[in-house]
This record gives structure tokens, sequence and C-alpha cells, in this order.
């Protein structure tokens, strides 16, 4: 069992992680947020989600899946459904779809098994936020959850005053609410770094274990996980034949929602019918997992044994470990990647302004004042005509879709960029390895390992498929660079096994590397 | 939130909150798991699949059929790690492939049919062998 000290530390590593991997996706769910207040309306936002129609359901997963944000960053979205009195059940279905898939990470999920797989998981997340959309309106109904704010807000507001109010919200949100909902969002994560031993889940999600998907359903409730996490822990899965019913568990729940997920809607809704509604969920997830974890094992995949593919959620330090700063500095500027770092400076410096409004205390009715005069003034131009806000909210939401695709090229280039990062990772890595120095190695082993899934994506963007050879080669590269981890993990260095494990990767490279080329 | 901390407790029971007590040097000393019919190579999937396929109908038991089951669905990744080219892998692909639809449809019973397949896949593999270049064609050097 974890020591009271290594609780302590490996709570806050995580924290922190978590932190700085939503980053992000938080920095856009405040974006969606003032958009949905101050451009969308009222009206616009309802009608976005469906409004009263038996649209509601379905187009609130759709703009969930279009939308990039994650299960923290899901969370200002809702304060503003909830304040523009969309019904409970599309805010539901938004809440826990929203997380689930985005361009970035569908692709990515696509390259992973047989696409049919995670076709399959969307399809399932869309009949559990059916379902659970369907009883969440029905106890709306019963017991008048929906509460819809009566007053338009922020209508009167045009130009440089709105965009100011919007700078407002975001700052007051980055500085308010949805900032201690990060943080307990984040709780679970420190909670299960304290029950959870380093390495705890390594044996825990085996294929032919029944417990699987119980085993993860316990595990991911807890769980905050990025769209793009969840996508490589579903990849490593697959690569270890894992069982499928426990990744699609940890898709739904360790992806879809957290702790503060289930404190905003009992807050919101009331305890009781909250509970209903994650009891609900848990038995729908538990279903279709067991359904499901017998057709969807992947076939010619020999289980490894065990996966590190969630040593994230345990412990980060081990008993062995005497340097605690140093496990925290390492783990932690592992994380923080040159994206989390601008959203975390970009997020701050909101949050620095919220702070400061609140202090002096200027909020968005202050901006108010003075706005009909310059509305009036506006009419008298013929020239300068007012465009509806609503008309601005469409445009920059689907600027943001639009966006998100266009940052799929980028995030996965062409297959010629990434055979080039692939050298250089792999010069450095296998030269590292052959002359015995791990650490080296082992940093770019996983730059190596994150750019043979790039490549993969890469070309199924650009040339619409992956060859089933070039998909195999690449599950041999990953597979014998995960054996080249563990050769260069063992303690004492044995040179003679690692130079073994390297030539096959120089063979194998070789395959994947021509079978992209030609 | 007090389900969330019964589902915690729960999940911690289930996954194990334990040490073994053992001192470990790493923890990574789990390598990865080989099954025992794992073949060495290509031309062992097919000797370990014909000498399977030749046991006494009376002997062949469930693990047999499983056995012979797991090596189909290991060809095509067996093949791709030797040079053979693409389009020699291609065709063992497909028939590992529809053959392993067969197997797992009935339930890994031998029928006559698969039995055949079985048996053409092996031919197949047999025949794969001939073609695999002891070095890829671009690592050969300028012919002389």
């Amino acid at each position: 069992m974890n020591s009271p000290l290594e609780m302590l530390i490996g709570g806050l590593i995580r924290v922190a992680q978590g932190f700085i991997a939503a980053a992000p996706t938080l920095l856009v769910g405040l974006v969606i947020a003032a958009i949905l207040r101050y451009y969308l309306g009222r009206g616009g936002t309802q009608r976005l989600f469906g409004g009263n129609s038996w649209r509601s359901l379905p187009q609130s997963w759709l703009v969930g899946m279009l939308l990039p944000v994650c299960s923290i960053g899901v969370l200002p979205i809702l304060i503003q459904m909830r304040r523009a009195g969309v019904k409970p059940g599309a805010m539901s279905a938004f809440a826990l779809s929203a997380p689930l898939f985005n361009p970035l990470s569908l692709l990515y999920g696509l390259t992973l098994s047989r696409p049919l797989v995670i076709i399959l998981f969307a399809v399932g997340s869309l009949i559990i936020v059916t379902a659970l959309g369907c009883l969440w309106d029905f106890l709306g109904r019963k017991h008048g959850l929906a509460e819809p704010e009566k007053e338009e807000f922020g209508s009167e507001l045009i130009g440089a005053r709105r965009l100011a109010a919007t700078v407002v919200q975001m700052g007051r949100d980055a500085s308010g609410f949805p900032l201690v909902l990060s943080l307990i969002a984040l709780s679970g994560l420190a909670l299960l770094a304290a029950i959870l031993p380093y390495g705890a889940m390594q044996h825990s999600v085996e294929r032919d274990d029944p417990l699987a998907p119980l085993t993860m359903l316990a595990v991911s409730v807890p769980v905050y996980a990025t769209p793009m996490l969840a996508m490589s822990q579903l990849g490593m899965m697959f690569q270890h034949a894992n069982s499928p019913g426990a990744a699609f568990t940890l898709l739904i729940l360790g992806t879809g929602m957290n702790f503060a997920t289930l404190f905003w809607f009992g807050r919101q809704f009331g305890w009781k019918a909250s509970a209903l509604w994650l009891s609900a969920l848990l038995m729908i997830v538990l279903g279709i997992s067991y359904g499901i974890n017998e057709p969807l094992v992947p076939p010619g995949v020999q289980p490894a044994g065990h996966t590190h593919a969630f040593d994230i959620y345990a412990n980060p330090v081990h008993s062995l470990q005497q340097n605690l700063w140093s496990v925290a500095k390492e783990a932690i500027s592992k994380q923080a990647d040159i994206a989390s770092l601008i959203s975390l400076v970009i997020l701050a410096g909101i949050g620095l302004i919220g702070l400061m409004l609140r202090a002096f205390g200027i909020n968005d009715e202050r901006l108010l004042a003075g706005s009909n005069k310059t509305a009036d003034s506006s009419q008298s131009r013929r020239l300068d005509p007012i465009v509806p806000r609503g008309v601005i909210g469409a445009t920059m939401l689907t600027g943001l879709v639009v966006l998100s695709v266009v940052a799929c090229y980028a995030y996965y280039p062409s297959p010629e960029e990434c055979l080039d990062e692939i050298s250089l990772a792999r010069t450095e890595c296998l030269s590292a390895a052959t002359s015995g120095d791990k650490e080296h190695a082992l940093f770019w082993l996983p730059v190596w390992e994150e750019w043979s899934r790039r490549l993969e994506v890469g070309t199924l963007l650009r040339n619409g498929k992956l060859r089933r050879y070039q998909s195999m080669q690449g599950y041999l590269i990953r597979k014998k660079l995960e054996l080249l981890e563990h050769e260069l993990e063992h303690d004492p260095y044995e040179p003679k096994e690692v130079r073994k494990v390297v030539d096959s990767i120089f063979a194998t490279n070789s395959r994947w590397v021509r079978s992209f080329r030609y | 939130m007090r389900i969330c901390i019964v589902l915690c407790f729960i999940g911690s029971l289930l996954v194990g909150c334990v040490h073994d007590g053992e001192s470990k040097t790493s923890h990574f000393e789990h390598d990865h798991e080989v099954a025992p019919h794992w073949p060495n190579d290509l031309a062992d999937a097919a000797i370990k699949l014909r000498k399977r396929l030749d046991a006494p109908i009376s002997n062949r038991s469930k693990q047999v059929a499983k056995e012979i089951a797991d090596i189909v669905s290991w060809v095509p990744e067996i093949a791709a790690d030797t040079n053979l080219s693409e389009q020699d892998w291609i065709p063992l692909d497909t028939a590992s492939d529809s053959l392993s639809a067969k197997l797992q449809s009935t339930d890994n019973e031998m029928t006559d049919e698969c039995r055949r397949q079985t048996v053409a896949l092996c031919e197949l593999i047999e025949q794969s062998l001939d073609n695999i270049p002891a070095q890829l064609p671009s690592l050969r050097g300028p012919a002389s």
C-alpha cells in the first residue's frame, strides 16, 4: 500500500498532470461558453441543441462530437446551457458525448484497430446518451428539473462592448466556479493515485478476465482523461489484446465524465435524480461492455499478459524512488507539451484578468450600461448594419469546428514529414540504446511511437485508406519498441539482449518505412 | 458523491492495493508473455499447423483446436516480420483472415471445409517461403 507521503505527492503530481492536459480543451470550453452566452443567446443555444423537438438528443450528441472539448472543458458550457434553459436530456447527451470524440481523436481512433470497432463505440455512445437523455427528460417532466432562465441576457451588447463582455465572462469563469469544478474533476485522479500503488493496473484488464469491464467501471468513474489520452490508451489496449469491454468502459466513463460532472448535475438537479442517472449510466455501460467483450476481440493479437496503459492512473511514485522531487519534476515535465504550455499561459492570463475584474467589482452587467446608446447610434448608419449576434455566434462555432478539422492536417502531417521525424527519433533512440544511454533512449522511444501513429493517421487523412500491410508493420514496430522499452528498464542493463531487439527493430523499420514510401 | 467513494473503494479491492512483499529491482520485470505454441518463424507456422492437423481425431482436444485457430490468426503477423513483399503477403493475410472468421463461426470446430482451408494455408505458406529474399531489394548493393 502507498505510504501517506506517496499518496500526497502522487496525488499532487496527478492533479498537476491532469490540469496541464486539460488546459487546451478547458480554454476551448471557456470560449464556447462565452459564445453561447453573448452570441447565440438563449434562443440560439436552444436551437443549437435541438430545442424541444425529438432531434434534441441526437443533435446534442452530434454537436458534442464536433466540438473539441474534454470532460472539464464541457463544464463551463453546461453552465451556459443550463442558463439558456436547454432540456436536461440534451445537456446530459452533450455532457457525455462532447468529451468522447473530436475530429483529432476520431481520426486517431480509426487507425487503432478495425475502424468498425471505433464506429461501434461511437454508435454505443449514441445509444447511451439517447437512453440517458430520455430518462433525464422523463425525470425533468416528473420533478420539474428544467427551470430555464426567463430573461434574455446581453442581447443589447454589440461590437467592442460585446467582445469585452466575452473576455470578462472568460476571465470570471477561469477564476471562478468552473475552476473549482475543474479541481473537483481532478480530485478523482488524486484519489486513484492514493488508492492504487505504482503499476497496480498492469494485470487488471486482461482479455480473458471476466471481471475486466467491472474493474474498469470502478476505476473509470473518478478518472479524468482527455479524448486523445483515452484514444492512445485504447490503442495500447488493442495492441495488448486487453478486454474490449473494458476499453469501451474507459472511453465512456473515463473520458465522458468525471467527479465534477456528477457534482454539477447533483447540485443542479438534485442528488437523488443524479444518483439515478449515474446508476442507469453504469448499468447501460456495463451491459454494452459485456455484450461486446467477446465479439470485438481483435483477431491475431497475442495477449501480452500485462499493460502499462493505465500506469497513469496509479501512483506515479514507487517505493524504490528516493528523490520524490525529481520524480515529480520528471512526471510533470513529460506532460507539458507546447500546446498545453501555451494554453496554460493564456488560461493564467485570463484568470488573472478575472481576478482583477472581481477585485474591482466589474462584471458584464456594468458593460450593459450605456450599450443601448451604442445600439441606437449604430442603427442610424445604413452602410454599417448590425449583423445579428446569432449569425456571428453560429459563424464562430462553425469556425471552431472547421479549425479543428484544419488542425487535424497540422497535427497529422504528410507521410514524408512524419518519416523525417521518425528518422530523427530512430537514430537518437537506437544509438542511445546500443551505447547504454538508457535515459536518452527512453526519452526518444515514445516520440518515435507517437510519430508512428501520426504517420498512420496522416496517411489515412490524405489517401483515404491505410493498407493492411502498412497497419501490420506499424503494429510490429510498436510491439518491438515496447520490447526495447522493457529491455532498457531491466536492471541490470543487458547489452546482448538490447542488441538483439535493436537488430530486430532495424529489420522491421526498413519494411515499415518502405511500405509508406512506395 | 457517496456512490463514487463506494465505487472507488470497490475499485481498489478489485485491482488490489497491496505489494507482493518482495523487493524488486525494476518495475518492468514483466516481459511480454509468449504463448508456447507461438511459431519460431513462418516455416514453423506451417509445420505446427500440419502437426496439429495430423493428430488423431480422438486426441484432438479443444486446446489443440484453439491452438490451430491461434496459429492461423498469427500468420499475417509472422509473415509481415519477414522480408516477404507486400504482394506476396496479401494472399497469406487474406487466407488467414478468411479461415480465422470461419473457425470463429464454428467455435474452432475443424469441419471438412476448415480442414481443407487450413491445408491450403499451409501450402500457401510453404510456397511463400521461396519468395522471401534474404535482404530487402532496396538494401541490396548495385548489380555487378
